[in-house]
């Protein structure tokens, strides 16, 4: 990749544009962190009533199955996958050929944005965590080298987040609609991330299913740790290892399918 | 007059949205993946809890069935509003404003989220599915309830959209908002409002019209009418709350064109 | 035109005022994080005070540089904005409203924006069209048959929108737009992007149809080809102000009047010391290169004949031409310095 003092003014500039663009529209972005503070609410008062009244239900404390889930949330507020319409917005409005033509390859360029979204995103975070901390959602990590592996396994899913976006994101040169794409991409990585109902809580058929897919990087893997379910020192490293293993194998993935689509440019219009 | 022009515009929405073959295919199978994902969720909980909010796997199904198909009655008009906002920040808005028929319409039929039928079939599985594991009395009463119960959620999850879209003009964002009661909709619209406590079933009730959709009627059709926290007339009258509901939300849409400043220039 | 000669104007503008809102975007660093706390607005006059009348039956040239307001008055006059201040009238109708009826009076191509159906075959375009409209099939098929054989429609007209080339699509905005016969048509930027061809094929489309038809019309465009083709009346506008309102004769008179002689020198003839200046009040000598000379002139000082024989007695000449002064000159003066326009 190129790292040349000019690339990486490119770069710079990709991802400021869209730290600007995030905070652009306020009711986009107010609507936005509504939305997720919503969520965390009304996780609570779900599985509240699921737990009818009991603190814990087959050794899984109401306190940590509630801690998980939220964290998991704010963690989606900083993850925002915003290749997917990026990418399809700028094949079917056919100024694709723009950025293509651009002197940084196009990765570096998506990756600069993305990771400008995620900064840009950061102040809501800001606002997001004492409201779930006040709600009573929140508990501390189990112990402070959770919380430092904790981040290490969260940024490891951030990337493998990143990556799976890509991914979905490249499914526009081929499809021209991929409203559809995004949608069940964002509700498979959570449902199989473990970041809607916790795999272990999950029945063994579906378990299986979720331990062979990548989600289980973003929300799972780094959750377990902060919570104590993954303490021992050699299964904190599998879960890392694991991590590792996908992010390398869905850059690759990403790899040879952007060279495939590099081939095709369909520019609409006359 | 209105109503040929609107059935027309909207097949040529449909035939529009149709071009894209291998996509219309991938859509309806794409929607019908996710709609098995939502209801594995509940179903997933239901294996290791017995009940949510007393309600049984069945009654959870039925309520989850009936929302889908709701979902995918209003999901043949309220298709376009995600682009609403586009539309109204690039000027391209301007184009329904120049032509002789309400340009809420117009912007509702330009095309066709075929995706619905994806929606239309997994709901009309997990219904059928819940009829066989709950004890509903057919009647023809209950019947024309469950068809009328359909068009009216269906009218206000669509006046939902169209109220959004109403405030497009004036603050030039609206998708999010409309996510935000989309997943909304799509999440708390599965459960029981009884587990929600007061203060948000009336919301869900008065404010946000999300207890109409499909909770209410399906309080109805179960014989649960005695635990809701509203009386249970709004219940039987559910259906009706849609049309009111849609009327509003025109009224509101169409005052609102004047705050549209196109491309701004 | 017509028999109903009714004195009222078809399209009346009165004093209209259209500000822009804008939440102030701030510059800088955290310019995008103050900009979402702020609650200061910029306004932005994009049309001030802007007044004219047009009768049945006129072809407008309404005219400026980008931001100068043009597409603003014609969005309020279609209905599309509503106007800060002032009032306007259409075929009697007030656009913002009664946009419903105001639309069957009229007609609208806009050339950066398709109002096709994209996806669709172009004839499926018209048939929703007609139907909106409420025209009827009797003279739907006439009026179809028509722009189908002035428009060469008829290689494309099954094909998708998306599919078409530019000058293809603005011919087929062009019949959506008329299939209804309107009264009043606005043609925003309708050659843009074309080449001379098209232009010229929509150029004496758009003249037929308001020489035989009576059609009023309103041309948005940068291309004063266009205005010098069709237009007999041109309005000029700059910073939502009108500069210049009346017919492209008096612009030329009153900004440009002076015209310009050209001399071709015969190479064999006597040439005399070329610095010899005419002495004739109104003249001036231009430019001198490659064996020819420019003398500007002004027509109401010195009159052509007379100045053709000053220098025809001091040169050889092989060839003159007399230049009328360019439109886009002087269009491209008043932008650059609008105080020299009267008010």
């Amino acid at each position: 990749m190129n790292t040349t003092p000019a690339a990486r003014a490119g770069y710079l500039k990709l991802a400021r544009l869209q730290i600007a663009v995030t905070h652009t529209y306020r009711w986009q972005v107010i609507a936005f962190l509504l939305s997720s503070l919503l969520q965390i609410f009304l996780l609570k008062v779900v599985w509240t009533a699921v737990y009818d009244g009991r603190s814990s239900v087959d050794g899984v404390p109401l306190v940590e199955l509630i801690s998980f889930l939220t964290i998991a949330q704010l963690q989606l507020l900083a993850m925002q996958p915003m290749m997917v319409w990026y990418l399809e917005r700028r094949i079917h409005e056919g100024h694709i050929g723009l950025d293509l033509v651009r002197p940084l390859p196009f990765l570096g360029q998506l990756l600069a944005q993305q990771a400008g979204a995620t900064i840009g995103y950061l102040p809501f975070l800001l606002v997001a965590i004492p409201f779930a901390f006040v709600l009573g959602n929140l508990a501390p990590p189990a112990s402070s080298t959770a919380a430092v592996f904790y981040i290490a396994s969260a940024l490891l899913g951030y990337a493998v987040a990143m990556l799976i976006g890509l991914l979905m994101g490249l499914v526009a040169f081929w499809t021209v609609q991929t409203l559809g794409v995004a949608v069940i991409y964002r509700f498979a990585a959570q449902f199989f991330g473990g970041a809607l109902i916790p795999l272990f809580l999950m029945p063994d058929g579906l378990r299986v299913v979720a331990e062979l897919l990548p989600f289980q990087a973003q929300a799972h893997i780094p959750l377990s740790i902060y919570t104590g379910r993954t303490s021992e020192p050699g299964a904190i490293a599998a879960a890392i290892g694991l991590q590792l293993s996908w992010v390398l194998a869905l850059a690759l993935l990403a790899g040879l399918i952007w060279r495939r689509a590099r081939r095709i440019v369909t520019v609409y219009g006359g | 007059m209105m109503l040929a022009t609107g059935v027309r515009l909207w097949l040529a929405g449909l035939r529009g949205a149709l071009q894209y073959r291998t996509d219309t295919l991938i859509v309806i199978v794409m929607a019908l993946v996710f709609q098995g994902t939502g209801f594995a969720f509940a179903w997933v909980i239901l294996t290791r809890f017995e009940a949510i909010g007393g309600w049984s796997l069945g009654d959870i199904a039925f309520l989850y069935g009936l929302r889908l198909m709701v979902h995918a009655v209003a999901g043949v008009l309220a298709g376009p509003f995600f682009g609403l906002e586009w539309q109204v920040r690039t000027g391209q808005f301007d184009r329904y404003l120049v032509r002789p028929a309400s340009p809420l319409l117009q912007f509702m039929t330009q095309s066709v989220q075929v995706s619905v039928l994806g929606d239309l079939l997994g709901g009309l599985a997990i219904f059928a599915a819940a009829t066989a594991l709950t004890e509903v009395a057919w009647t023809p009463l209950a019947i024309g309830y469950l068809l009328l119960a359909i068009l009216g959620g269906a009218l206000v999850e669509l006046a939902t959209r169209v109220l959004i879209g109403a405030l497009t003009f004036k603050t030039l964002s609206s998708a999010p908002l409309m996510f935000l009661s989309d997943s909304v909709f799509s999440t708390y619209g599965n459960y029981p409002m009884s587990i929600f406590g007061s203060v948000l079933a009336w919301t869900f009730t008065f404010l946000l019209p999300l207890a109409f959709v499909a909770y209410l009627p399906a309080t109805v059709l179960l014989n649960r009418a005695a635990e809701l926290q509203v009386t249970p007339l709004l219940a039987y009258a559910a259906p009706l709350a849609g049309v009111i509901w849609l009327a509003v939300a025109i009224r509101l849409f169409n005052s609102q064109l004047g705050n549209y400043q196109s491309a701004g220039h | 035109m017509g028999r109903n000669e009714s004195r009222r104007p078809t399209i009346s503008a009165r004093d209209l005022v259209k500000v822009f809102r804008t939440p102030t975007r701030f510059p800088g660093r955290f310019g995008s994080l103050r900009t979402l706390f702020t609650r200061t607005y910029t306004e932005r006059r994009a049309v001030d005070g802007v007044s004219f009348s047009i009768d049945q039956g006129e072809l407008v040239g309404y005219l400026g540089p980008n931001g100068a307001g043009k597409s603003t008055t014609v969005k309020m006059l279609t209905g599309i904005l509503e106007p800060t201040r002032g009032s306007a009238e259409v075929a009697g109708i007030v656009p913002w409203q009664r946009r419903q009826q105001n639309s069957l009076n009229i007609g609208v191509v806009f050339g950066q924006r398709s109002q096709l159906w994209w996806d669709l075959p172009l004839i499926e375009s018209f048939e929703l069209v007609g139907q909106m409209y409420g025209v009827e099939p009797a003279r739907y098929r006439v009026n179809l048959d028509r722009f189908r054989e002035l428009l060469a429609l008829d290689d494309f007209i099954g094909t998708p929108v998306r599919q078409l080339s530019l000058g293809q699509r603005m011919r087929g905005e062009l019949t959506a737009a008329l299939l209804h016969d309107p009264p009043v048509v606005y043609l925003d930027e309708p050659t843009v992007g074309l080449d001379i061809v098209a232009k010229e094929r929509i150029r004496t489309f758009v003249a037929d149809m308001n020489r035989e038809r009576g059609t009023t019309v309103i041309l948005t465009t940068h291309d004063l080809a266009d205005v010098e083709r069709l237009c007999s009346r041109v309005i000029l506008i700059d910073r939502g102000r009108v500069l210049f309102d009346g017919s492209v004769a008096r612009l030329k008179a009153t900004y440009a009047p002076h015209r310009e002689l050209v001399v071709h020198l015969d190479p064999d003839g006597d040439v005399p010391d070329t610095k010899a200046q005419i002495a004739m009040a109104g003249v001036e000598h231009v430019t001198d290169a490659g064996g020819r000379l420019r003398f500007r002139f002004d027509p109401a000082v010195v009159r052509a004949p007379d100045l053709i024989g000053e220098v025809a007695s001091r040169y050889p000449i092989a060839d003159l031409s007399i230049v009328e002064p360019e439109l886009e000159a002087i269009v491209r003066r008043l932008y650059a310095r609008p105080d020299e326009a009267q008010a």
